[in-house]
């Protein structure tokens, strides 16, 4: 019968199996949780380009409305503008407020990673 | 005894041996495999969750910046609202300001406060999911100048820095923007005679350079035209009845007077600075 001691002697030549398995397994876990980072990555790119992309149309369609008056724009509209990565659809809308002022509205929609994104901002402009 | 028993059992069974509760000096061994993978993958995951943390921000702060901006809009909305309101409705701010001398005034950082509904009414539509958002537009005089000082009688200048704070849940935004305040004192014999005015170009406050801007009756107090055609410009101030101006030439001679009815003063602003 072979005695325990003889095994402890050939243990430090290698690595026992359980020992090489607890290891793959952890390996593979981290492994997993750093390969969802590069997937969270991406997909935050593409969020973070999207939105200032959506946020500088509505920015910009204010501020024409602003240098123009509102009555210079139909109570409702719709246009398109395409990226090489995404189409935006901007929808504009004027309010009347009073005589004197009006309620710009503007929602940019675009699609991201299958669902539907709104953007919406407003602004008080004279007619 | 337990842990010796299960790893006779295991290397009985598996022909593998562990010792469970040994130290990896006290085995002889240079290091275990386990030990280097740990500190491995220690390593990745601390660099890894920290480049995770720092995105999981940029994104949460890019979710933030629509909101930051959608309040920024509506500080901007609130001042449109609040030099429109203290030019045609405006008899507690003309007290205050004939009141105020160059000599020493007191509460410069409140001295006005603008009631702006519309752009509070746009607010909380905007940020309905935030308990009390809360808009608040006030003017800080700086520095008012006397009507002694002033060469022409009966004017009165003052220059104001326009705040506005918009706060709602964890969004507070914030603007100043300075303005001038002229207070013209148009008395009513004098009205025909463009002399009294005095109007110089440092004393021009609009120039209105398009009939458009007096079609939508965006100037009010005393206009200077300097478009191509007084006459067309006069038919269509004429027929605004929101445009509420004396409207000149640049040389002083009337094209329109249609100043406010109400009282011998009328208010006027210069142009918003954004700071």
């Amino acid at each position: 019968m072979m005695k325990f001691v003889t095994y402890s002697k050939k243990r430090i030549l290698g690595f026992s199996l359980v020992e090489v398995m607890i290891a793959a397994a952890i390996l593979a876990m981290g492994s997993i949780s750093v390969f969802q980072l590069f997937t969270f990555t991406t997909r935050s790119t593409r969020a973070i380009y999207n939105n200032s992309v959506a946020l500088n149309i509505a920015r910009t369609t204010l501020e024409q409305v602003e240098a123009l008056g509102a009555s210079k724009f139909p109570a409702q509209s719709a246009s398109e503008v395409k990226t090489d990565r995404n189409v935006f659809t901007v929808e504009t809308s004027m309010s009347k407020l009073s005589k004197i002022f009006s309620q710009a509205d503007v929602v940019v929609k675009y699609k991201e990673g299958g669902r539907d994104v709104k953007l919406s901002l407003s602004l008080i402009v004279y007619n | 005894m337990i842990t010796k028993n299960l790893s006779a059992y295991l290397h009985k069974i598996f022909n593998v041996r562990i010792r469970f509760f040994e130290p990896v000096s006290a085995i002889g061994q240079k290091g275990s495999s386990l030990l280097v993978v740990l500190g491995i993958l220690s390593v990745i995951f601390i660099f890894g969750f920290g480049y995770a943390n720092y995105l999981n921000g940029q994104v949460y702060f890019l979710e933030r910046e629509k909101d930051y901006e959608a309040a920024r809009l509506i500080i901007k909305s609130a001042f449109t609202e609040t030099l429109y309101l203290l030019n045609y409705d405006n008899s507690e701010f003309i007290k205050k300001l004939q009141n105020v001398s160059s000599q020493g005034f007191s509460k410069p950082f409140d001295f006005y406060q603008a009631k702006v509904e519309a752009s509070k009414r746009l607010m909380k539509k905007i940020f309905e999911k935030y308990d009390n958002p809360s808009l608040k537009v006030w003017l800080e005089l700086i520095e008012p100048v006397d009507f002694k000082i002033s060469s022409a009688p009966g004017e009165k200048f003052a220059r104001f820095k326009l705040h506005g704070q918009l706060n709602a849940g964890i969004i507070a935004s914030r603007l100043e923007y300075e303005v001038i305040a002229r207070l013209a004192k148009i008395v009513h014999e004098n009205r025909d005679s463009t002399y009294y005015i005095k109007l110089t170009p440092e004393r021009i406050f609009a120039v209105i350079a398009k009939d458009e801007f007096i079609e939508s009756g965006r100037y009010y107090g005393i206009c200077v035209y300097t478009g191509m055609d007084p006459k067309r410009a006069k038919k269509a101030a004429l027929a605004n009845e929101e445009f509420k101006a004396l409207l000149v030439t640049p040389n002083g001679s009337v094209i329109v007077d249609k100043a406010l009815p109400t009282g011998d003063f009328c208010l006027t602003f210069g142009p918003a600075i954004a700071r």
